[in-house]
Formats: structure tokens, C-alpha cells, sequence
């Protein structure tokens, strides 16, 4: 059954790229009417590979299927003057405006906040850029990658001589996102339903940074850059180890969690001396704890660790491959991949909204739009836009 | 001026990253954060504090970045005493937010359903691990441990690493503590219009999985286990990172479109690149991106990673060098818009902490620093409680509130 969700009075415009689609997304799994705008050859992102079936096809990109369910889409070319009129008259019925252009290219059609403004005063307009709307790099080009190397975290991923790696998503570009959604709900609980609206400005760098937590004030304070597995302030409490089938993770902060390690180990011989009870010692000798502990677990498994570990409370968890994690019982017993049906793609299992709220329930109501699927709910049923005109609006290619 | 969450209520039951981030960013946007901690049992990102050799709650660099702007209120969970005034606080709260394990919440007697019995309109988020429910349900676990559980630490390395390592960094925490925000925003705008609280059950695993939605569904639609590629992508080539002059100085370039191509060719003069009809769209260039990477990093390798990224730039270029933290403080673009604050504290002292990204054209956020372990007990006490002072004297003289 489909629920509205908490938000379903609040209408966004959402003509954002990869730097905005994920924090739109939530949005909309939180019920927002969410309007994916897009120029009528479909948006650049449709295009990202790979394809559902390897077909590369406007409709069947996985990117464009995950990023925008629960959204509705329609097809506009604001650069003519007709569909900036039709935009301008959107945002009239709209809270939320967000949009990832270059700086400066909204205010050259007239369609920058100050003129959203005059038609909305309660428009809150979310711009998501690379470098900000200010300061000298404003008008610099970015990309994915670009935007998590000057964020800093790529100095922090993988092995210390190998060449600095990128994550598998780009996920500098998604904390951009999703502080742009948080930036938008603080405006649009702040503003009521009266008040006046806000321009939003978040930088993809900016955002990256936020992500290196807790490291940022040390490394900002001496200078030291936390490295990978062998790096000492883990003190072997914060180690991947491999085992029989695999590897797993242990993550020991507190000093219960080196007392569950102890007894995981099960041989207290070997830490009779109380010497390894502190945490400064355990630090300095990480190399032989690290030692110590790959002989014994490079025996059991990973599930055998991680119910063994975390019966004694331990936080101690298998290292898995997308697969897996979509296989394991966890997962599966949460409902966190549902059924949806794509018109083109058929039915396939969705990674769903990562919270359940029981007052306001969530649930897929829609699967990504098709191009130009909403156009007739939305320019003739809702703006009134009649037969002739639109007719002449899609012979201009307008929409 | 007010802010925007001015007029809510906080109480914050939380610890480490996820719900301390969340409550930092509405405090920073106005709400009233009071966060509940004690000696006895301190936030554990409390513990790295050091002072002298010796330990430290009020030193941690990393609970210092995460709790900025709230209020502490230290209040004994393991007496009587101070958990019936944590209830009180609770009773006069709008929001709960805690990320404890499962179990911790319902010792205490304050999970949801025993709060909504004395405050009906409560909104309630519990954060865990796993989320609740299922048979990971009461298990423990870190970011660190969460990153490798769903496939992110798999995912993140080169092909030909010994084993995943991945980062050093959480950002799974850091995307489920924004979509709490954004969750327990929306739970206040209903609860304001109907007058109904809820509980929110946010999975910090689910949240870390959904920044990677797309990358799910090659598995469920295409039945194909994503494998770790390194810097190597589809939709841009040639991309990457390529050495330049230094030690372990790299910068990056990414060609996403036949236009940055074109504009590549020209920044590094190379006229053979730009008329071989081969290279000119995206599909030709990535069936000779080694060739590619290989020239590029002979140019690059003589260079200044922040040459190449001004020369390449001023031919509109994507591109930029992998900052670390030395580059962020001589920053300049940065600098102009406050990317990194500057906040004294009574033991760390003088700090670079990161600004908050959310930039308002009229809203600013107010970033002040951490607080001392029971900083604002009394104050809480005072103005939230209306306790006398006698009894607040008592209670601390118990230890039950104050330490």
C-alpha cells in the first residue's frame, strides 16, 4: 500500500545533477512532491552506465533508476522564452527550487533567486556547485572525483603507496546533497507557511570536508594523516583482519570492547600481563597485537566472528560485497529492498528510504519518471496550459 | 535575529558521530540541544582526550568538532535520582535522539514507547547500527564497522590491492546523521499540524547503503556483484589521478564530455590527440584510456599538482589535486568563504574546526564551540527544570546531577 509521508504539502523543482539528485531523493521518500525538470532531450544523468540488461537506453540507466523514485518528471527547455514563462509559473506553486548550474547561468535567462523571488517571495532556492557561489575558484570547472580530492578524503582511502583512490560513488558530491536537503528542510521549517524564503548555496567541496570527521581538527592541528590499516592511533583495536572465509571488521573503542576482545580470543594466557590493559600500550604495539590476533582468527569465519564477537558485545562486523549485504538476513528481515515495477525495466528490487517512522509511514509510491511522463498531469491538469498551446509548446520543442 | 529551529527542544541521549551530528547541525540552526552525559558514562568520543600524557573528557578534537553549539547536562543514567530528572528534561523536550545500543534506551526507561506515555507528542529518533529489528537487530557497532558490513569498504580500493582496505573515514555517519535531520524536521512540521509525535528507526548500515543505490542495483536488476575498479569509471576518460612533482602530490582530471576533451588537448598542446577521429567521443577515448593515462602522467609528472589544475582551468578543464589538510588551511577559496572556523576553547584552546557547509543567503548558522563535560547543568536545572538551588545543591552533592 502507498503512504503519503510527513511531507506531501511541500512541492520541489528539482532541476539538479548528480550533485543534488540523492538529497532530493530522501526528500521525496519523505513524500515531498518532487518535480524532475528536465530539458526535453532528458536530463545528462539518464546516460551514466551501466544500463538495466546492458541496453543503454534513456529510460533503462540504473542511475537515473535509483535517483529519482518518487519523483515526477516533465520536459522543459528554459532556455526559450515560453519555458522560462512555464517555469516561472511552476515556481508559483512550488516551495522548493534546486538546481547544480554554473554559477551565474540561472541569473543569464532571469531565473536566478532575486527573480524567483519577485514571483515567490516564499521560494527557497538550493544551488549545489562544485566551489560555492563565491570566493576565486567560483567559476572553475569540477567533476565527481575533483570535488572528493580537494575535499581532502582521498588522502585517507586505501594503501599509503599506492596512488590515492576514489570512492565507488561520488560521494563528495552526495554529502553536497544531502546537506543540501537538510539545508532545505532547516528553511522550510524556519520559514512556516508564510514567512519568506532562503538562497541556499552549498559547495561540493565544502560538503566533502564534513566527511572527515573525526580527523579534521587533528590533522588541521599537527598534521597528521590518518593512513589506512596500519595506522597507529587504531592501536589494533580498529582493524581489518582476514579470516578462513574472508575478513572482518573490529571496531573497539571502550575498554569493555578490549575485555570482549580478550575473551573472543580465548586464550588469557596471552594477555596475562596487565600491561596490554592499556590502551596507550596496545597503541605502541599494535604491530604484535595485530600479530597475535591474525592467528587466531584467520581460522573461523566470518559469521562465526561476528555472532561469536557480538554476543559478547563486541562490535565486530563481516566485511561484505554489495551482494552479500542485499543477501544477508538483516537486510532482508528489514525490508530494505522492495519491489517496484518500471514500465520498461519490469519489476526489480529497490534499495528503499533507510528509515522507518511509524506515524507518517513511507513507501515507494512511484519508479523513476519516464521523459516527459508527468507533462500532461502537470502543464494541462494543474497550470491549465490548454490543447492548442501545448501542442505549439512541443512543436518548438519547448517541452 | 532568530533562527530557524529556534523554539525546539533537544534531548540528545546520543553519542560518537551520527545523532551528535545531527543534533550539532540544528543547533547551529537555532534548536536547543541539551545533551545528557555524565562521567560515569561519557560519550566515547569523549576518550581520545589527552592532556599532559593524561586523559582528558574535555579534550577530544573529534567530540569537540561533533558537539559544537549544544548545552551538556551531566546527569547520573545509573541513579535513580538522575535518571527521574533526565525523564523530567525528557517530559519538556520535542525531540529524543539517541544512537545507544537497542537495549540501552528501555534500561533506562526512556525508549519511545515509555516515553510517549508521558509525552504523547514526542518525536523520537533511534538510530542504530543495524536498525531495529531482524536478528542484527541489538548488535553493536561503529561507522567503522558499518562502511565494511555494506560493501563499501569492498568497493573501495584498486583491483589488484592485497585486501580492502578502504578509507579511514565514516562517511556512511555522516550521511545517516543529515537524513535524521531531515527526517526528525519533517516528524516536527507534521507533529506541529496534527499534534501527533512518531518514532523514526534509521539504520546508519541503510543510510550508508542508499548513497550507493545505483551502484545495488547492477546486483538486483543486472545480477552482476559490483567488483572494486579503482579510479577507473564509465562515464568520463580519460579520468584519474596522476603523480606530479613532490611527495605524494597527485592531482585529478576528469573527461566527461567531447568538449573537455578537446579543451584537454589543447591545454597540453597536443594537436595529434585533438584530430584523432578515434578520440573524439567518450566511447573511443575509454578503449585507449591506459594509453591515454600514461601521456598524461609524463605531463603531469613535472608539474605542481596546483599548476596543473590552473593551467587546465583556464582552459576549463575539470579538474584539481588531492588536497590534504595543510592545502585546506593555505587555501584561498576556502579561506573566503570560511570553509574552516576558528573557535577557542577552554582546554583544546584555539582550533581550525570545518565551517558548516549549509550557507544561507540570510540565516547564518551560529557555530560556537563544544561544551565542557556539565558545563550547563545548572543552568538546565535551573531555567529548563525550575529546580531550586537547595535542591540542586543536593543532587549534586549526591552525585545523582554535575559530574
Amino acid at each position: 500500500m502507498t503512504t503519503k509521508g510527513p511531507l506531501s504539502r511541500y512541492r520541489i523543482l528539482d532541476l539538479s545533477d548528480m550533485k543534488g539528485d540523492l538529497g532530493t531523493l530522501y526528500l521525496a521518500h519523505l513524500g515531498a512532491d518532487v518535480i524532475r525538470v528536465e530539458h526535453p532531450h532528458g536530463h545528462s544523468t539518464r546516460w551514466i552506465p551501466p544500463f538495466a540488461g546492458n541496453i543503454p537506453h534513456v529510460e533503462r540507466g540504473l542511475y537515473h533508476l535509483y535517483r529519482n523514485v518518487n519523483k515526477r518528471g516533465i520536459t522543459l527547455d528554459i532556455e526559450t522564452s515560453e519555458g522560462q514563462d512555464i517555469l516561472k509559473r511552476l515556481v508559483k506553486t512550488a516551495d522548493v527550487f534546486v538546481e547544480c548550474f554554473q554559477p551565474g547561468y540561472l541569473e543569464s535567462l532571469k531565473l536566478g533567486y532575486s527573480d524567483l523571488k519577485e514571483v515567490n517571495s516564499k521560494i527557497i532556492m538550493a544551488s549545489i556547485t562544485d566551489w560555492g557561489q563565491s570566493g576565486p575558484r567560483r567559476d572553475f570547472e569540477g567533476a565527481p572525483i575533483v570535488a572528493m580530492a580537494m575535499s581532502g578524503a582521498m588522502q585517507m582511502a586505501g594503501f599509503s603507496e599506492k596512488e590515492p583512490c576514489d570512492a565507488p560513488n561520488a560521494m563528495a558530491y552526495d554529502m553536497a546533497a544531502v546537506y543540501a536537503g537538510t539545508g532545505i528542510m532547516i528553511a522550510l521549517y524556519g520559514r512556516g507557511d508564510d514567512g519568506e524564503g532562503e538562497w541556499l548555496d552549498i559547495s561540493a567541496q565544502e560538503a566533502g570536508i564534513a566527511g572527515l570527521f573525526p580527523w579534521s581538527v587533528p590533522m588541521t592541528t599537527y598534521g597528521t594523516v590518518p593512513g589506512g590499516n596500519d595506522f597507529p592511533v587504531r592501536g589494533a583495536l580498529m582493524l581489518i583482519y582476514k579470516c578462513k572465509d574472508g575478513y572482518v571488521k573490529i571496531a573497539g573503542n571502550v575498554p569493555r570492547h578490549w575485555e570482549a576482545q580478550k575473551e573472543l580470543i580465548g586464550k588469557p594466557e596471552m594477555f596475562e600481563d596487565k600491561v596490554w590493559d592499556d590502551q596507550l600500550f596496545r597503541r605502541e604495539n599494535a604491530d604484535t597485537l595485530k600479530i597475535m590476533y591474525d592467528e587466531f582468527i584467520q581460522d573461523r569465519t566470518m559469521q562465526d566472528l561476528f555472532i561469536a564477537g557480538q554476543a559478547l558485545g563486541l562490535p565486530i562486523t563481516p566485511l561484505q560485497s554489495l551482494g552479500s549485504f542485499v543477501e544477508s538476513p538483516q537486510t532482508k528481515s528489514r525490508n530494505f529492498f522492495q519491489p517496484l515495477n518500471h514500465q520498461i525495466v519490469g519489476e526489480y528490487e529497490y534499495p528503499s528510504a533507510p528509515l522507518k517512522m511509524n506515524g507518517t509511514p513511507l513507501s515507494l509510491r512511484k519508479s523513476a519518471p519516464l521523459l516527459g511522463e508527468d507533462n500532461n498531469d502537470i502543464y494541462s491538469v494543474e497550470l491549465g496550459i490548454d490543447a492548442d498551446e501545448l501542442n505549439n509548446l512541443r512543436s518548438k520543442g519547448v517541452i | 535575529m532568530s533562527l530557524p529551529l529556534e523554539g525546539i527542544r533537544v534531548a540528545h541521549l546520543g553519542q560518537g558521530a551520527v545523532i551528535p551530528e545531527l543534533c550539532r547541525v540544528m543547533a547551529e540552526f537555532g534548536a536547543d540541544v541539551i545533551k545528557i552525559e555524565s562521567q560515569v558514562y561519557p560519550d566515547f568520543m569523549r576518550r581520545p582526550g589527552r592532556l599532559d600524557g593524561e586523559l582528558n573528557l574535555n579534550n577530544s578534537p573529534g567530540y569537540n568538532e561533533a558537539n559544537r553549539n549544544v548545552r551538556s547536562f551531566a546527569a547520573n543514567l545509573r541513579s535513580e535520582e538522575g535518571l527521574s530528572i533526565v525523564r523530567d528534561l525528557v517530559k519538556v523536550s520535542d525531540v529524543v535522539a539517541e544512537n545507544n545500543r537497542a537495549y540501552v534506551t528501555r534500561s533506562w526507561g526512556l525508549d519511545y514507547d515509555s516515553v510517549k506515555e508521558f509525552n504523547s507528542k514526542i518525536v523520537y529518533i533511534s538510530s542504530n547500527g543495524f536498525g531495529h529489528g531482524g536478528p542484527a537487530g541489538e548488535f553493536a557497532a561503529f561507522g567503522p564497522n558499518l562502511a565494511p558490513y555494506l560493501g563499501l569498504v569492498y568497493l573501495w580500493g584498486h583491483p589488484n590491492d592485497e585486501y580492502p582496505m578502504g578509507a579511514t573515514i565514516n562517511h556512511p555517519d555522516h550521511i545517516a546523521g543529515k537524513v535524521g535531520v531531515m527526517a526528525v524536521l519533517a516528524a516536527l512540521d507534521h507533529r506541529n499540524r496534527t499534534g501527533e509525535g512518531q518514532f523514526i528507526d534509521m539504520s546508519q548500515a541503510e543510510a550508508g547503503a542508499s548513497m550507493l543505490g545505483e551502484r545495488f542495483l547492477e546486483y538486483t536488476i543486472n545480477g552482476n556483484d559490483p567488483k572494486p575498479r579503482g579510479n577507473e569509471v564509465d562515464y568520463a576518460a580519460p579520468h584519474g589521478v596522476y603523480p606530479c612533482k613532490g611527495d605524494d602530490r597527485w592531482c585529478v582530471i576528469s573527461i566527461m564530455t567531447d568538449q573537455h576533451w578537446v579543451s584537454l588537448c589543447e591545454a597540453m598542446s597536443r594537436e595529434d590527440w585533438k584530430k584523432d577521429v578515434e578520440l573524439i567521443n567518450l566511447n573511443g577515448r575509454l578503449n585507449r584510456r591506459d594509453e591515454l593515462n600514461q601521456e598524461i602522467t609524463k605531463w603531469t609528472i613535472d608539474l605542481e599538482p596546483e599548476q596543473v589544475m590552473e593551467i587546465l582551468q583556464s582552459y576549463r578543464v575539470p579538474s584539481g589535486y588531492v588536497q590534504n589538510s595543510q592545502d585546506h588551511i593555505a587555501d584561498v577559496h576556502l579561506k573566503s568563504r570560511g570553509g574552516y572556523v576558528e573557535l577557542d576553547h577552554p582546554v583544546a584552546g584555539l582550533k581550525l574546526y570545518p565551517g558548516n557547509p549549509i550557507r544561507f543567503s540570510r540565516t547564518k548558522a551560529i557555530i560556537g564551540r563544544a561544551p565542557l563535560i556539565g558545563e550547563h547543568t545548572y543552568d538546565v536545572c535551573r531555567d529548563v527544570l525550575g529546580i531550586s538551588d537547595s535542591e540542586i545543591e543536593r543532587l549534586t552533592e549526591l552525585k545523582s546531577i554535575g559530574y
